[in-house]
């Protein structure tokens, strides 16, 4: 692509998301601009529509094209048991403390292609809590969801993930959680059981169930400031008190108007806990 | 290579230490083992042969002894037949007799010569047959002589024969038996014959047994042997050699193949093998050159610095070569001198830094341009150096690195053990690379430097561009201006030529009438003057009428509130005697009440109209700009007025023409005050017929007042069929308090303010409001807006005008009501009233006394400040608007105080500045006027803040042991802990003292957890804050049952306990618990008591807090907390009215349950209520295509909820 003059770009980028907005009421105004405005160029180099504003056209009177626009804007990138400390603390620290529930809601936010959903599952069947467990894992890209759902992923990532899986204490081997075939690996239905999937936009949907973990890894980084803060209180609203809180590794509550309804468990893990008092009374 | 020589050696003592058979070809090696088997064979072949032969001999033999035994026998018996002849003729003389006698005689002869025949080969039987030939002769002789002869003569008489016989006998020489003696004799030599050669057949049979038995044995030994040999020498080989292919195929090279000495095919095998193996080997390492070569090529392109190409080379040649010091020096043409680079496991200081030509061994081989290898190294040379030990290399190799011919570098290498081939070989190989990447290197350092100076430059030269531009850019603008002015001048200078004369003609008339000029001027001073001074008349008015509005709106917002005061008590206490709390008053009376309680409530509408009104008068209205969809307005005016429509029989209907921008830019808030005035009057004025609501263009008939033409209206339409208006009212009724006639006041009631609101919110939002009527024939009026609305809508100033403090003395004080100050006891719950309106403070008063607390009453700042230091009350109700300091001082100076800060306050106002009061720590806020129960709530909460008395909790387990425990856990606590055993102790116990909070176990002798909590609810006091501890997992039926009384359930585990001790402290120290505090619902009256609505939800906190709306509005609930579990409760319910369906649930989710309910035709017109929480602009659609009658957003707007349940509850 020929340099292109930035401030054109800004104009042409603004019109994409105004046009995303209006004509299919996805709203990424509040995406941090950089990253946006960098998978909108590629986006553009992907379908080869040379500008920003071709794309917007595409946008605009090709109804399907927005769920390729939707796919090549999400970034679903994960590992299974990506961080194996976070997993460990998650097993080590908060499974024994939301077994104290008689029932357990976790919510995964933007779960992407759900290698961490199957994670969880894994994690929750070894710590015998999976049958009252409840995982609502949730995306907005619907073609991920599905792929979430499937639980097939190439094999050759399958030995990271184990290693990650050991590292993270896993107390058998992750292959006892999957069939190889054809150079892919199948994880085992019955992991499914207890979850969830569904279709939920971070961005304009609102609370849909009562959670004591929330999971929201590296959505975060995507959002702007008063994006992050809306996800942050909607996590709020959605935690039982006590319930926990993981963020990604480059995510933090540090200066979120929300850290005053949160402690904090693990900072290196970014792991918070809901405060059981509102810090403020909100009654009027 | 290296490998060669010892397997050679191997080869060679295999050689000796196999057999000669080893060595033979395997051809050689079974014609060996099969050749004796077949020569054991053919001699036990030929031992049968030979016995066999044996035996046929034998037989023949023995047949031939037989004939002789039966020659023998023949002859005695021709002999005896002879004799008998003989004795016979000589008895009877006859002629037969005499013929056997000659017959015998000849038979004996054949048969003697028979014998004679037979017995050929034996000459002592031929002996004895001569001797019985001869006896046998004599006797026949003698028998002729002296039987035959005598007897033939004639008759012989006994004694005749009797001397023959004599004659016979005595004359006899042989007699018969010696003849037989001699035959038996012979018989027996016979049978002696027969026996002997029976025996030696018998001996030539065992020796045939014996030879062919040891033939088997041989054979099988040997067969064994040769089984044994062959495995030892051909199969175990060949499948060691198979198994040595293949660990070799494997890259197994640590193989030791044997057998190499061998001569025959197995040594071939081997010798291939060994041959193969060292391929392999060979492959391997070159493979392992090749692809060391091509990863540390990359990687020393990577450097960027000499330094760094000269580490990262040393470091890796000398892992590589396995050298213990590696050096490497750059040669640099221009200083000719060796510099080093880069070097690995030296000790610092070994080595100089450069060398230059020549010098040293180092220099040497730049000029030798030839490797030179040290192979015993001095003793004060380098020494390989490591933290255990240092010693001496064994080999130094020092190898010029050659670029076409010209050395650009040497390598100097030293290590315990002389260079490998291997190793010279990938030294070889490598020098060239480290010799190009060098000089690449060299060559990138350099363009480097070029392209950073050519940097540097551009640099200087684009800032001096730019200077020079600039200073181009002046000259050219200068040059620019000069060049205009210049021709300015010359247009001028021509002008000034050209209207010379002109101009001195013109100076020649203006002379002349420069005297009428001053003349006139003269009088316009005057006139200036004057109207300088009407100007000053006019401003001056303008200030006074200014100050006389904002008097107005003072007095107007100063009455208003003064109005509100008395009206607030009016209110409330109308309210109550309606209620008949106290059950005293008669139906009348009751009726009298409401009445008063209705006519305040029209004051209070008007008094608030009022307001409005003076707010905009005074340009104070706020206008807050935002998009309003037009379909949130028709939906908005169809849910208010639908079913007033409805119960009025009227046909009502709101809609939006085509072509209209989906939203208007304006005030949403004041535009629908606006049309809800207007459609609710339309609905007023209409007794039958109907109310239409169109949002479109203006109609072509109605007049568009000219200030608006030219611009796109939108108008919003409501037009009636009621009373209508007579055209010359059509001024009068936008008047503040105008109304037809009182006639129509009276009837319809209403305070008259309302279009003449709309008119003038109409003018602020940039429009206008048109009306068209006729008495009788029903009105339309038009609400004309821009479509873009004009600037400056937007008013600056929303604060409502401050009254203005009122002047007061201590003389004009309001009298404070009669209080408790003077009988209060220690531990009095005590309020302090802070309220200048004795009536309302007497209302207040009472409220406190009846809840059985103290008061202390104030009617200024000053003395509740005095009141407040002195009895330190519970808490503080504290009006704004009073005499002296005003309510907001008195927080400031209470919360200024130590003694006091602590004391909670909750502000009643007539103003509403709540968040104002919440800034300055106040607990609560009200507005005048208020309801009962508000104050009630306001208490509540300024006690439940108050209340820091010990707290009480109750531990219900049956284990001792466990309550035990939970006490322990709480011991830091302020707090009185009871335990209770059974759930019938606790109840008991419960109905004794109020408890902050209980601990319960739901496993409890006889009455179980539950069961507890159910009795519980059913008691006045209700279910106090609950913590279960349970033991065991609850089913979800359980979850939800409990979930009703609290939701701090906490399953027993490892860390159950902190939980447990987070969750009772939150009881315990909370202010007010999230989940307990009141819920503001809308109120519902009756409407809707009664009827049956499904709550479906799997959020259970939803599921509670709106189940507990819904019966608070007198609804029976039921819950589900699935979609399954949904269609089976309307299974059990058929008589269920309405459903609200949530939209995300797991398992069977809202659409699906919603299509579900659907497919049953009994359930087709059900209305169902989608809850949702997604907001996208498809997902309300995805719900009403599921077949929900309507949806609503989450979290639930409970007016909305209101709104829906009536529109969707069929009356």
């Amino acid at each position: 692509m020929e340099p292109v003059d930035p401030a054109l770009e800004d104009i042409e980028v603004e019109l994409f998301v105004r046009a995303l907005r209006q004509r299919h009421g996805y709203d990424f105004s509040q995406y941090a601009p950089a990253s946006l405005k960098r998978r909108v160029r590629q986006l553009a180099r992907a379908h080869g529509t040379g500008t920003i504003s071709a794309l917007t056209g595409r946008l605009l009177h090709e109804p399907e094209f927005v769920f390729e626009v939707l796919e090549g804007l999400s970034v679903p990138v994960s590992d299974m048991f990506r961080d194996p400390p976070v997993f460990r603390a998650l097993r080590d620290r908060v499974l024994p403390v939301l077994a104290s529930w008689p029932y357990i809601d976790i919510w995964q936010a933007g779960c992407a292609n759900g290698q961490e959903v199957w994670s969880l599952a894994i994690l929750l069947e070894e710590a015998g809590l999976y049958e009252r467990c409840r995982i609502h894992a949730t995306d907005f890209n619907a073609a991920a969801l599905a792929r979430a759902r499937e639980g097939i992923y190439p094999a050759r990532e399958a030995q990271a993930w184990s290693r990650n899986y050991l590292e993270a204490g896993g107390r058998h081997s992750l292959s006892d959680y999957y069939s190889a075939r054809y150079e892919f690996i199948k994880l085992d239905p019955r992991l499914r059981r207890n979850v969830s999937f569904a279709n939920h936009n971070l961005v304009t949907d609102k609370v849909f169930c009562e959670a004591q973990l929330v999971l929201c890894r590296n959505v975060l980084i995507y959002f702007s400031n008063p994006l992050q803060e809306r996800v942050l209180a909607l996590f709020r609203d959605s935690l039982a008190r006590g319930g926990f809180l993981c963020l990604g590794q480059r995510e933090s509550l540090d200066f979120a108007p929300s850290a005053a309804d949160f402690s904090t468990v693990d900072a290196d893990l970014r792991l918070y806990r809901r405060n059981a008092l509102p810090p403020t009374d909100h009654a009027h | 290579m290296a490998a060669r020589q010892p397997s050679n050696d191997r080869a060679r003592g295999d050689a000796s230490r196999y057999s000669w058979i080893a060595h033979l070809p395997v051809q050689r090696k079974m014609m060996l083992v099969i050749g004796p088997l077949l020569l054991v064979f053919l001699l036990a072949n030929l031992a049968t042969l030979y016995s066999l032969d044996q035996q046929t001999e034998h037989r023949h033999w023995s047949e031939h002894t037989y004939d002789v035994l039966l020659d023998i026998g023949s002859v005695r018996q021709s002999l005896l037949a002879a004799q008998v002849g003989a004795r016979g003729y000589m008895l009877l003389q006859s002629t037969s007799e005499l013929a056997d006698f000659e017959q015998g005689g000849r038979d004996l002869a054949d048969g003697l010569r028979r014998l004679r025949a037979l017995t050929a080969d034996n000459p002592v039987q031929q002996t004895r047959l001569d001797a019985i030939q001869t006896l046998a002769t004599r006797w026949q002789r003698e028998i002729v002589a002296y039987v035959i002869t005598p007897a033939a003569r004639g008759d012989i008489d006994p004694a005749a024969r009797q001397r023959i016989q004599e004659d016979f006998l005595a004359h006899r020489s042989v007699t018969v038996p010696q003849i037989t003696a001699v035959l038996d004799q012979m018989a027996d030599t016979e049978r002696n014959l027969l026996v002997e050669r029976n025996g030696r057949l018998d001996q030539t049979l065992a020796l045939m047994r014996l030879v062919n038995a040891l033939a088997a044995v041989l054979s099988l030994l040997y067969g064994a042997y040769v089984v044994n040999l062959t495995w030892r020498l051909i199969a175990r080989p060949l499948n060691q050699m198979t198994e040595l292919m293949s660990r070799l195929a494997a890259h197994d090279h640590s193989v030791v193949i044997s057998r190499l000495g061998r001569r025959d095919e197995v040594g071939q095998i081997a010798r291939a093998l060994q041959v193969f193996k060292q391929l392999a080997i060979a492959s391997r390492e070159q493979d392992w050159l090749k692809n060391e070569l091509s990863t540390l090529a990359p990687r020393l392109q990577e450097a960027t610095t000499h330094r760094a190409f000269g580490q990262l080379l040393t470091g890796e040649v000398a892992r590589l070569v396995k050298a213990g010091v590696t050096l490497y020096y750059g040669y640099d043409a221009h200083s000719e001198r060796l510099d080093l680079l880069g070097s690995y496991g030296l000790r610092q200081s070994w080595s100089p830094e450069s060398y230059v030509p020549g010098e040293g061994l180092v220099g040497q081989s730049v000029l030798e341009r030839k490797p030179i290898v040290l192979d015993t190294v001095p003793e004060h040379y380098v020494r390989i150096h490591s933290g255990s030990g240092e010693a001496l290399p064994c080999q130094i190799t020092i190898l010029p690195v050659l670029y076409r011919e010209q050395v650009v570098g040497v390598l100097e290498l030293a290590g315990f053990e002389p260079l490998s081939p291997l190793c010279r070989q990938l030294l070889d190989e490598l020098l060239p690379i480290i010799a190009l990447t060098q000089e690449n290197l060299t060559r990138a350092i350099a363009t480097q430097q070029l392209l950073e100076q050519t940097r540097e430059q551009a640099e200087d030269l684009s800032v001096a561009a730019i200077t020079l531009r600039q200073q181009q850019q002046v000259l050219r603008d200068s040059n620019e201006a000069l060049h205009a002015k210049t021709q300015e001048l010359e247009e001028q200078s021509q002008r000034l030529t050209v209207s010379e004369e002109e101009l001195r003609v013109q100076a020649e008339e203006l002379q002349a009438s420069n005297e009428e000029l001053r003349e006139k001027g003269d009088i316009l001073k005057e006139q200036k003057q004057a109207l300088e001074a009407l100007q000053r008349e006019t401003a001056q008015k303008a200030l006074e009428l200014e100050r006389a509005s904002r008097y107005k709106s003072e007095f107007l917002a100063n009455m208003s509130h003064e109005l509100r005061t008395p009206l607030n008590s009016l209110l409330i206490l109308s309210r109550s005697l309606a209620d008949n709390d106290t059950g005293n008053l008669d139906e009348e009376q009751i009726e009298s009440a409401r009445i008063i309680h209705d006519a305040g409530s029209n004051l209070l509408r008007l008094i608030n109209d009022i307001l409005d009104l003076s707010k905009i008068e005074a340009g104070k209205m706020e206008l807050v700009i935002e998009e309003l969809p037009l379909a949130v307005l028709q939906r908005s005016l169809q849910r208010t007025f639908g079913h007033v429509a409805r119960d009025k029989g009227l046909s009502f209907e709101v809609r939006v023409d085509e072509g209209l921008p989906a939203a208007l830019h304006t005030d949403a808030a004041r535009l629908e005050q606006v049309a809800v005035n207007l459609v609710g009057n339309a609905l007023k004025f209409t007794a039958r017929g109907e109310v239409r609501v169109r949002i479109g263009r203006p109609a072509p008939e109605s007049a568009i007042p000219p200030a608006l033409l030219g611009q796109p209206l939108v108008a919003i339409e409501v037009c009636d069929t009621g009373i209508g208006i007579a055209p010359e009212k059509f001024a009068r009724i936008f008047q503040a308090f105008e109304q037809v006639d009182a006639g129509t006041s009276r009837q319809y009631g209403g305070t008259g303010l309302g279009l003449a609101i709309c008119k003038r919110i109409a003018a602020l939002l940039g429009g206008d409001i048109v009306l068209r009527s006729a008495p009788g024939e029903g009105s339309t009026f038009t609400v004309l807006l821009p479509e873009v609305p004009p600037v400056g809508t937007t008013a600056a100033d929303g604060h409502a005008p401050a009254p203005a403090p009122r002047a007061h003395s201590s003389a004009l004080l309001p009298e404070s009501i009669q209080d408790d100050r003077g009988h209060l006891d220690q531990g009095d719950v005590t309020i302090l009233v802070i309220e200048d309106d004795p009536a309302f403070a007497r209302i207040l008063a009472d409220m406190i006394h009846r809840k059985g607390y103290r008061v202390l009453a104030a009617a200024d700042g000053e003395t509740a400040l005095a009141l407040a230091r002195e009895h330190r009350p519970t808490g503080i109700l504290l009006d704004v608007m009073l005499p002296g300091i005003d309510g907001w001082t008195v927080m400031e100076r209470l919360k200024a105080d130590e003694t006091v800060r602590h004391i909670p306050v909750h502000f009643i106002s007539a103003t509403d500045e709540a968040s104002r009061g919440r800034e300055l720590g106040a607990v609560g806020f009200l507005t005048k006027p208020v309801s009962r129960e508000a104050i009630a709530q306001a208490f509540e909460r300024l006690l439940h803040v108050a209340e820091d008395r010990t707290r009480r909790l109750l531990v219900v387990d049956d284990d001792a042991d466990a309550r035990t425990a939970v006490r322990t856990m709480l011991r830091h606590e302020q707090v009185q802990i009871d335990e209770a055993g059974s759930a019938e102790e606790a109840l008991r116990m419960t109905a004794r003292a109020q408890y902050d909070c209980i601990v319960l176990d739901l496993g409890l002798p006889g009455m179980s957890g539950t069961e507890l909590l159910d009795r519980l609810a059913a008691t006045p006091a209700g279910v106090p804050p609950v913590v279960i501890h349970s033991g065991r997992d609850l089913s979800r039926e359980e979850n939800l049952k409990l979930r009703q009384y609290t939701d701090a359930i906490v399953v027993k585990g490892a860390r159950a306990p902190e939980r447990l001790l987070e969750e009772v402290s939150l009881f315990l120290h909370s202010i007010q618990h999230a989940s307990r505090r009141p819920a503001e619902k809308p109120s519902l009256g009756d409407e809707l008591k009664g009827r049956s609505v499904l709550l479906v939800d799997d959020d259970m906190r939803n599921l509670f807090a709106l189940s507990k709306v819904l019966r608070g509005w007198g609804l029976t609930v039921t819950m589900a907390q699935d979609g399954r579990k949904a269609l089976k409760a309307l299974e059990e319910n058929p008589a269920t009215e309405l459903v609200l369906m949530d939209v995300m649930m797991p398992g069977m989710d809202g659409y699906e349950a919603t299509r579900a309910i659907r497919a049953q035709a009994r359930f087709a017109e059900l209305p169902i209520i989608a809850l949702t929480a997604k907001a996208m602009r498809g997902d309300r659609e995805r719900c009403l295509e599921a077949g929900a009658s309507d949806y609503l957003s989450k979290p639930v707007d409970l007016d909305k909820l209101a709104s829906l349940l009536r529109v969707w509850l069929p009356h």
